[in-house]
């Protein structure tokens, strides 16, 4: 059973391993899309900006790869950006189209509330049950662009931030998991989550 | 400053919460300690745990130890109701007092068990002990940090995964709840147990503070704590036995006395019916009188609140004791100072710079004034300058 | 909307070790990066930020090495600077493991939007030094002192695509000598932004005082380094007074 930690050049994928490298000795960096055929769980960090990411990885290979990854029914796991970019089409510095697993699209925060950058911590609302994690339990965000979920596509809502809860802090869709907020760096209900996420 | 209504502790305390009625969090959790928790359950769960570890290594778990009371009886319920073989560790933090000694020796023979004792060195300790006094008002952070540190290790080099503390954190603050299944890891050790510094960072300062006579990392490491990677790679289980069992002072006092002849001792500044408790440290009323000086209370306080949530005591005469013993000046000082080479103004000056808002020390002057006048008798012995 | 408190350890990295000081002179050893977030991230502190003194001072390269090790067992939001001055530095704090970056002295639209260009907006904290003295304010930057007008200043630093902004009162740095509470209501009346503040804070009820009057985000040095406070007990006794800290996971 082998993790890969994307590397999308412009990210923030050094965290996300190290912290999965104190739960598990199973997981490696993805820097080369032909690696994406030989591991069994794929997770996508974040702290990136919507164009240049979605750029890199269509002209490198990456697309192709992780859809035909998804095809297979494995677990894959979208953090901040990488969860946004799971979506159709996302509006930082111009449109850019996402790897399309949903219809919806990324949207600034902006349009439903009135800051503009969510940084901090925040209580979720979980309206489904998923990976052990509690109702009203603290993550930190740090993003400015949010989900704006279609009606068709609310049921992939799991939660929500709880103050602000036109913004989804949980996706999920099958073998297609995503949060807005940072699990390795949201202290100890990060790790349990990641631990769980090993475990599925 | 504000006091609990049903103990006597004040909101300095470390951790303590209060609730609506002014009832402070350790006293709640108690009373979930004896109304809500399935204890069956959690007895269920500890044997699980020790199928998992007995019978894999050479020693089935390793219980870090010191010859007081709680130490004594998770040793002697692992060994006699649980059947374990364990290997008994102790860090000597250099002021271990001639009964507990004696204790120990008896309880090893008893119990028929290896001990392993640990004595660091003592000129790095009175380093420590200076610079940690300066930075937090405690000079015991070597003590703090051997005791949890030094076990793991040699968990870690001995492959003894498990290990057994006793009194859960709980009992008698509220970092951790009777919900939570305590274990010291890198969290604990960083949020309740080190002081907030780390063996690394130790290092730096006392070599600032003591430029001609550096000393390397090396030279610190029995306070080196793993890191969690580490802690996960040898799958540590750093548990407390109170989190399974229901911790009973009185009971466990008791049970250690007739099947082991353990021994109390007088403790400074405390009344002498509490002889079972901090009776390891001869350093103990110095310790206990820098936290009056930094929050107003001592240990008469944090003694007569432990019985009155256990029903054992009213909290008026828990107030009682307290006044007549909280807040006297102990001989043990005498003995800091001359280790630490500081005149008594200079201590008072340092740990005034520590008090905890809203408490207002009293003046030097009133401090020094307000001598105990209850010295144990083997002070004058061990406090003789030839030992040091 | 219910508050979004951070309590952020700030600390000052020189020659590989953390240091404190007072207004920003006389630093003395304060222990190792590393093992001080992890104690900080076991304390529950919302945030960390990480200065470089000694690459601010001699103008050299941030210590990237320094953060690298920090974030491989530190899981606490980290902010990072000290003489971050082009994107290159940027790149490499970010890949480092570091969430944000901040940019003091080397604020300037180019740098700014070149990085917002590959990270996002939410990745760049602003830095502004300030000083108030005889009633007129001053801007330390780039080791000068400048007079300045608080609301052009500001203002001319939120035409910038940040984040948000970290203001320091300077002249009350390591000093524990009181944060200036009207300076910052001045200041938050100007914009809706998140702003971190810096400077001064000596005890509990000047923590508490700065929360009561609408400032959500502070930076705490000296308070922490040299006593007994920790960011545990500093949020008990915030939660013992009613307010709604994050203090269970």
């Amino acid at each position: 059973m082998m993790i890969g930690v994307l590397d999308y050049k412009y990210c923030n994928s050094k965290s996300v391993f190290e912290t999965l490298n104190v739960l598990t000795d199973d997981v490696c960096y993805v820097t080369d899309a032909k690696q994406i055929k030989n591991i069994s769980k794929l997770v996508i960090p974040g702290v990136g900006s919507a164009k240049v990411s979605l750029d890199y990885l269509k002209k490198n290979g990456f697309t192709e790869e992780i859809v035909k990854f998804v095809e297979r029914g494995q677990d894959i796991l979208g953090i901040c950006l990488g969860m946004q970019i799971l979506f159709k089409n996302l509006s930082e510095n111009g449109i850019s189209e996402g790897l399309s697993f949903f219809e919806s699209n990324v949207e600034p925060i902006s349009e439903v509330s009135k800051i503009k950058t969510n940084i901090g911590w925040r209580k979720i609302n979980m309206e489904k049950k998923i990976l052990e994690i509690e109702d009203n339990s603290f993550y930190y965000f740090c993003h400015s662009f949010f989900v704006e979920l279609k009606n068709s596509e609310k049921k992939y809502g799991v939660a929500n931030i709880a103050e602000l809860n036109k913004i989804p802090a949980i996706v999920n869709k099958e073998n297609i998991y995503g949060f807005q907020f940072h699990p390795e760096k949201s202290q100890k209900n990060g790790i349990k989550l990641l631990q769980n996420f090993v475990n599925l | 400053m504000k006091f609990c209504t049903n103990c006597v502790i004040p909101e300095t305390a470390e951790s303590h919460k209060f609730d609506n009625k002014n009832v402070c969090s350790v006293c709640n959790q108690i009373s979930t300690k004896n109304e809500k928790i399935d204890w069956n359950a959690r007895g269920k769960s500890l044997d699980k745990l020790i199928g998992q570890f007995k019978n894999k290594n050479n020693y089935d778990c390793i219980v870090p130890f010191s010859g007081g009371k709680d130490s004594v009886f998770a040793l002697w319920y692992l060994v006699k109701i649980k059947k374990l073989k364990p290997l008994v560790v102790r860090f000597d933090h250099t002021f271990l007092r001639d009964t507990v000694k004696e204790n120990t020796q008896k309880v090893i023979k008893e119990l028929e068990v290896d001990f392993l004792n640990f004595t660091p060195n003592f000129k790095i300790v009175k380093k420590l002990m200076l610079e940690s006094l300066f930075r937090r008002g405690d000079f015991c952070w070597h003590c703090h940090v051997g005791i949890a540190a030094y076990p793991i290790k040699v968990a870690i080099e001995k492959k003894i995964p498990l290990i057994f503390y006793g009194e859960p954190s709980a009992e008698y603050s509220s970092f951790y709840s009777y919900d939570d299944f305590e274990e010291l890891d890198v969290e604990k050790f960083n949020r309740a147990i080190n002081l907030g510094i780390n063996a690394e960072d130790i290092l730096g300062m006392i070599n600032n503070r003591f430029p001609k006579e550096k000393i390397s990392k090396n030279d610190l490491d029995p306070y080196i704590f793993p890191s969690q990677k580490e802690l996960r790679k040898n799958n540590i289980k750093a548990c407390y036995l109170g989190n399974y069992i229901p911790w009973d002072v009185q009971k466990q006092v008791d049970i250690i006395k007739k099947e082991l002849n353990w021994k109390g001792d007088q403790v400074e500044g405390v009344p002498k019916e509490y002889d079972y408790e901090k009776i390891e440290c001869y350093m103990q009323g110095t310790r206990d009188f820098i936290r009056y000086i930094k929050r107003g209370f001592g240990r008469t306080s944090h003694l007569v609140s432990i019985d009155i949530r256990n029903n054992r005591l009213s909290r008026e005469k828990g107030l009682e004791l307290v006044k007549e013993y909280d807040g006297k000046r102990p001989k043990s000082l005498d003995h800091l100072l001359k280790i630490l080479k500081l005149n008594e103004d200079e201590f008072y000056n340092i740990v005034f710079e520590h008090v905890v808002k809203p408490h207002q020390p009293e003046d030097i002057e009133t401090l020094k004034a307000k001598k105990s006048n209850q010295t144990p008798k083997d002070f004058e012995k061990l406090f003789d300058s030839a030992l040091f | 909307m219910m508050k979004n408190f951070r309590i952020i350890p700030s600390l000052l990295i020189k020659d590989k070790r953390l240091v404190k000081g007072k207004n920003f002179k006389n630093h003395i050893d304060s222990g190792d990066p590393v093992k001080t977030c992890v104690a900080y991230d076991s304390q529950l502190a919302d945030e960390i930020i990480l200065v470089d003194l000694g690459a601010f001072e001699k103008k050299t390269k941030p210590d990237f090495e320094t953060l690298d090790k920090v974030v491989n067992e530190c899981n606490t939001p980290l902010t990072f600077g000290g003489n971050i001055s082009n994107l290159d530095d940027a790149i490499c704090a970010i890949k480092a493991g570091a969430d944000k970056v901040l940019i003091n002295t080397n604020l300037s639209e180019t740098l700014i939007n070149q990085i917002s260009e590959k990270f996002g907006n939410q990745s760049i904290v602003a830095g502004i030094d300030l000083i108030l003295k005889d009633d007129k304010i001053f801007q330390f930057h780039n080791n000068q002192i400048l007079e300045v007008n608080l609301y052009d200043k500001i203002s001319e630093i939120l035409k910038l695509n940040i984040g948000e902004l970290k203001i320091t009162f300077v002249e009350k740095e390591g000093t524990k000598k009181g944060f200036n509470h009207n300076l910052a209501q001045e200041i938050i009346k100007i914009t809706d932004k998140p702003i971190i503040f810096e400077g001064g804070f000596s005890t509990l009820k000047d923590i508490e005082e700065a929360f009561k009057r609408n400032i959500n985000s502070i930076a705490l040095g000296a308070m922490i380094t040299f006593s007994d406070n920790n960011i545990f007990k500093i949020k008990q006794y915030l939660e013992n007074l009613g307010y709604n800290m994050r203090l269970r996971d």
